[in-house]
């Protein structure tokens, strides 16, 4: 019965629930909005950062964590394969073999890492093909043909077909020697992620080394949110271990969350004053009609029913808010998931270069901003809702 | 190439300087050929390398790998300061910058310090004899303020009567013991009475389970070497 | 005309309660802004500072070839013209020289490949503040000192005063070069990177392993002021620029950095904006509230015969004071917390940003600006959105308006 007639006293005061409903609604939508505009901008930059070489998780050999060696290696690859393909949540996964190389040409040394790779199954997993400048792709046939970054080109001063020769030692303590052929070159790029990499394919890399095992495997998922679910179930078996992207770049991770934490204190900011919004709001609305509770105390309504409906009221308006508020900024992120912000001016970001910045929607752009709606609208109501329950009929009358 | 000892089949007194004198050119005269066989264990593998050694004087250097077949042909040449290797598989020759000086020579125990150095115990370490029974003397060096050395002490231990090495050890400045080469299997070859296998053992934690054996096969003292064999030119000759 | 205003201003006070949480939620944006604008100061000039006390200084003169390819043999041509060009330079409060080169140090446990940087010590104090970022020990008292990073003490297992072996090639023929140091001291730049591949020698002595006589590869410059020049268009770049040498300014070498400004101006345009926005419903709420609220009252008056454009002022003159209120309230508020950090600081030690580690807690920096425009822009603001409340004042029909209660 009181739940009716707060719901009815809604309609009552028309033009007073209408604003107080823009103020939620507004409110909402740019708690929303806020929302979608950083978990975007970041989503973006750690898929963009994820995609260039980590992958969205990698599984070593335990040890070779620490020690990065050639002999902490993935004995059994075929087995992991397996094991992933069954896994409906991956999308592609890369093997890898590392190990420091030395790199000469005529005279000049350079000190480089050669990364064995599955030409196929790598750009399934990195952006690694969208990175090349000049020549082809490798196909799985040719032997010996590597891809080097713009750095150790220019140094060592390689063209494409040029002959490049690495020096390292083997797996089995022999010396590793042989010559490579320069297939492709990467694009120069700011943050030289590529600049002290040789990519080969798998098989000339392990003929190099002289062992047949693998260092790495990089995965990739549906999507990158699935990761630490994905990590923490998922069983690489024997002596491997498997981490998410966090892990495998800690700083990178760290850096993000501490830009974070800067952004979290400017949308508590923002979840501040929109709570002051409706506060000011609710409160204003509320007191305004203590004549109105007079009244109806004076009819005898418990204080009890008084401050339910008072509450109610206000809930009720939060709730219609609420939806409506959800509906519209559904339409205004997507609107941004797609064409996002454009800057004026590009600007480079952890050496990726950034021209738009663009939303992404998430449950918490629709939960977070209704717990706030509705948490504000509950504790804003409480302490006039008791006030006005306390006033005497009289004196609530009196009151112009 | 590496710190050689030779020893005389003369037994001189207990005269240290001359003691180190003959440990300093035990395999070495003013030019020696030998065979020598390596054998290298690690944690994680086993080899075991057979090379043709050309020595002149302590500045030059030739070596040649003979086995595996995989490594045959792989030649270096230390040139005084300076050093290369030749990969018959890609037939080239590379000189070595310091970044390539693996802390290792081949895989094996030896750093890349033995290797270049010229250092002698006699010039380049203070010597003291430290204690002497009846077949030994043992004798302690610590390198000189100008020497360029990694370590803090070497204590050499020496037969008394044929005067060659029993053992090295290898000590840091802070007196914990690095690694320790002993020498065995004393033959007499080429008219002299040398141990013909060094057995070196790091005792650091990163190298446990480290351990590299040279055996000399056959050495020969002041054969005939021409100038031309510790060239670039003779790296490159096919074998 | 005056009575107008008058009668708009005490308009706000009339209902205090709404007037003052109205300019309370504005003051807050206000203040967030504020706060927002001088913490992103904070740490950009804390990041800035931070790069250009340590290696990179506020600019640096290299070969123009060794910027492509740092190799020994590109040493800084005719280093004494570029010297005396400096010394006519006023802005350069002090400058120091640097051998940089690739080589091996060795210890009786391991043997690592690190940078070998050759400094002139005195000159280096002045000029950037790497000398206090030693962790142990003192800095290079001898010839044969070398200050290794930190990560290298534990991978080279050495202590302070442990002896170790320099190897490095020679400039022009490329013999390989030895000698014997012991370590001083230790130091560290907060980047494992860093501290695991650098050596710091005398570089009279590196230059004598190395063989370059006098010569040098870096010269590092202290502006005073790493954002008076940072430019790189600036002329004053150009002039030590010559025989060529090319002199670069920090933005230049480290565009990284130069991209931390971008991002942070760029965080404060969108907060902005949604502040804005903000500001526009909370000011919209409750000037429509204050119009409902007294609909009699607006009959009443019309009905008299005020002019439109007199209520229209009395309108605008509440919103405006509104406004004005809330600046202020928005200033103290700002000033309150603005003092806090400025004082105590967000600390961020140990976190490593875009290869800048923070050493010290990020500050409120003061700058006149923010208490002019963001003050100044929320009673503007205020004002123009109240417009449209003012309108509709004057097109409310009289007869309603009587008739209506709320």
């Amino acid at each position: 019965m009181i739940l009716k007639m707060a719901f009815r006293n809604i309609f009552r005061h028309k033009r007073r629930t209408l604003l107080t409903s823009l103020m939620m609604l507004g409110g909402y939508c740019l708690i929303s909005f806020s929302l979608a505009l950083v978990d975007g901008s970041y989503g973006n930059l750690i898929r963009f950062f994820t995609s260039q070489k980590t992958g969205h998780l990698q599984i070593h050999q335990k040890k070779y964590i620490e020690t990065e060696s050639i002999h902490d290696n993935i004995k059994n690859f075929d087995e992991l394969s397996s094991s992933l393909s069954r896994q409906s949540s991956v999308v592609s996964f890369s093997p890898r073999i590392k190990s420091g190389v030395l790199a000469f040409k005529k005279e000049k040394a350079f000190g480089a890492q050669l990364i064995g790779i599955d030409w196929k199954k790598e750009p399934l997993v990195t952006t690694i093909k969208k990175r090349l400048g000049n020549g082809v792709w490798p196909d799985s046939n040719g032997k010996n043909e590597v891809i080097v970054g713009q750095k150790i080109a220019s140094v060592l001063q390689l063209n494409l077909g040029d002959e490049l020769i690495l020096i390292s030692q083997g797996a089995d303590g022999s010396i590793a020697n042989d010559i490579f052929y320069i297939k492709a070159i990467f694009e120069a790029e700011d943050q030289g992620i590529d600049d002290y990499s040789i990519y080969t394919d798998i098989s000339s890399a392990q003929t190099f080394f002289s062992f047949q095992a693998i260092q790495e495997v990089a995965i990739k998922l549906n999507h990158i949110n699935m990761v630490t679910n994905f990590a923490k179930s998922f069983n690489p078996g024997g002596n491997l271990v498997i981490r998410p992207w966090q892990e495998v770049e800690e700083e990178f991770f760290r850096a993000m969350e501490v830009d974070k934490k800067g952004n979290m204190v400017g949308y508590i900011i923002i979840m501040i004053v929109v709570a002051l919004g409706i506060l000011n709001s609710v409160l204003m609305s509320i007191l305004e009609r203590i004549k109105e509770f007079g009244v109806l105390k004076a009819i005898g309504t418990s204080p009890k029913n008084l401050i339910l409906m008072i509450i109610m009221e206000a809930q009720f308006i939060a709730i219609i808010s609420v939806i409506l508020g959800a509906i519209l900024s559904f339409f205004i992120n997507l609107y941004f998931v797609k064409y996002g912000i454009s800057l004026s001016e590009p600007m480079t970001y952890g050496g990726m270069l950034i021209s738009h910045i663009f939303a992404e929607i998430t449950p918490r752009c629709f939960i977070q901003p209704a717990f706030i709606v509705f948490g504000t609208t509950f504790l804003v109501s409480l302490y006039p809702a008791v006030k006005s329950a306390r006033v005497s009929p009289i004196e609530a009358l009196r009151e112009n | 190439m590496f710190i050689l000892f030779f020893i005389s089949t003369y037994a001189f007194a207990a005269d240290v300087e001359g003691i180190l004198d003959r440990v300093d050119r035990l395999y070495r005269s003013d030019t020696t050929f030998s065979s020598i066989e390596m054998n290298i264990k690690t944690p994680n593998w086993e080899r075991t390398l057979k090379m043709d050694v050309w020595t002149r004087g302590l500045e030059y250097t030739f070596v040649v790998i003979e086995s595996p077949p995989k490594d045959k042909g792989i030649a270096t040449l230390k040139r005084k300061n300076s050093m290369w290797n030749y990969f018959p598989k890609i037939n080239k020759v590379i000189k070595i910058p310091p970044s390539m000086m693996m802390s290792s020579w081949m895989g094996s125990d030896f750093t890349n310090d033995d290797l270049v150095k010229e250092n002698t115990l006699r010039d380049d370490y203070k010597a003291k004899l430290t204690l002497e029974d009846e077949s030994k003397y043992y004798i302690s060096l610590t390198p000189k303020k100008q020497t360029i050395s990694i370590w803090g002490k070497i204590e050499l231990i020496v037969d008394k009567n044929m005067l060659y090495p029993l053992k090295q050890i290898y000590y840091d400045e802070n007196g914990e013991k690095i690694r320790t080469m002993v020498f065995t299997e004393v033959k007499k070859v080429s008219g002299k009475t040398i141990p013909m296998k060094m057995t070196l053992t790091p005792h650091t934690k990163e190298k446990e389970g480290h351990e590299t054996v040279i055996t000399y096969l056959d050495i020969k003292f002041d054969p005939e070497i021409s100038e031309s064999v510790f060239s670039r030119r003779n790296l490159q000759k096919r074998r | 005309m005056l009575i107008f205003i008058k009668l708009g201003f005490r308009n706000v006070f009339r209902n205090k309660r709404r007037s003052l949480l109205t300019a309370c939620a504005i003051g807050v944006s206000i203040c967030a802004l504020i706060i927002t604008d001088g913490f992103m100061e904070g740490m950009i000039q804390n990041m800035v500072k931070t790069a250009t006390s340590g290696l990179l200084g506020h600019g640096q003169i290299h070969h123009s070839s060794y910027i492509k390819n740092p190799e020994v043999e590109f040493v800084i041509k005719n280093p004494k013209n570029i010297e005396s060009k400096i010394l006519n330079e006023s802005v350069i409060q002090s400058w120091s020289r640097r051998v940089y080169s690739l080589g091996m140090i060795s210890s009786p446990r391991n043997a690592i490949n690190t940078s070998l940087v050759g400094i002139d010590l005195r000159a280096e104090k002045k000029t950037t503040d790497i000398i206090n970022y030693l962790t142990k020990g003192s800095f290079l008292p001898s010839e044969n000192s070398v200050v290794i990073g930190r990560e290298l003490e534990k991978k080279l297992g050495v202590q302070v005063g442990s002896k170790v072996v320099l190897t490095t090639t020679e400039a022009k023929t490329g013999e390989l070069r030895q000698d014997v140091f012991r370590v001083s001291g230790v130091i560290s730049f907060g980047s494992k990177k860093t501290d695991s591949s650098i050596v710091f020698v005398q570089i009279g002595k590196l230059q004598t392993l190395l063989s370059l006589g006098n010569n040098y590869h870096e010269l590092v410059l202290n502006l005073g002021d790493p954002f008076q020049i940072d430019d790189q268009n600036n002329p004053f770049w150009k002039r030590l620029s010559f025989d060529n040498n090319k002199a670069r300014s920090w933005a230049t070498i480290s565009p990284g950095l130069g991209a931390v400004v971008d991002m942070s101006a760029l965080s404060i345009s969108i907060i902005s904006v949604i502040m804005g926005i903000l500001m526009g419903l909370i000011i919209v709420n409750a000037l429509f509230m204050a119009i409902f609220e007294r609909l009699f009252e607006f009959g009443v008056v019309r009905a008299l015969g005020t002019k439109n454009k007199h209520l229209m002022l009395t309108m605008l003159t509440e919103s405006t004071t509104l406004g004005a209120l809330s600046a202020l309230f928005g200033i103290v508020l700002a000033l309150i917390f603005g003092g806090l950090l400025a004082y105590y600081g967000i600390d961020y030690g140990g976190i490593e940003f875009n290869n800048v580690t923070f050493r010290e807690p990020i500050y409120f920096i003061f700058k006149t600006h923010q208490w002019i425009v963001y003050p100044l822009a929320g009673v503007l603001f205020t004002t123009i959105v109240g417009i449209y409340p003012a309108i509709f004042t004057i097109r409310l029909n009289i007869n309603r308006a009587l008739k209506k209660t709320l």
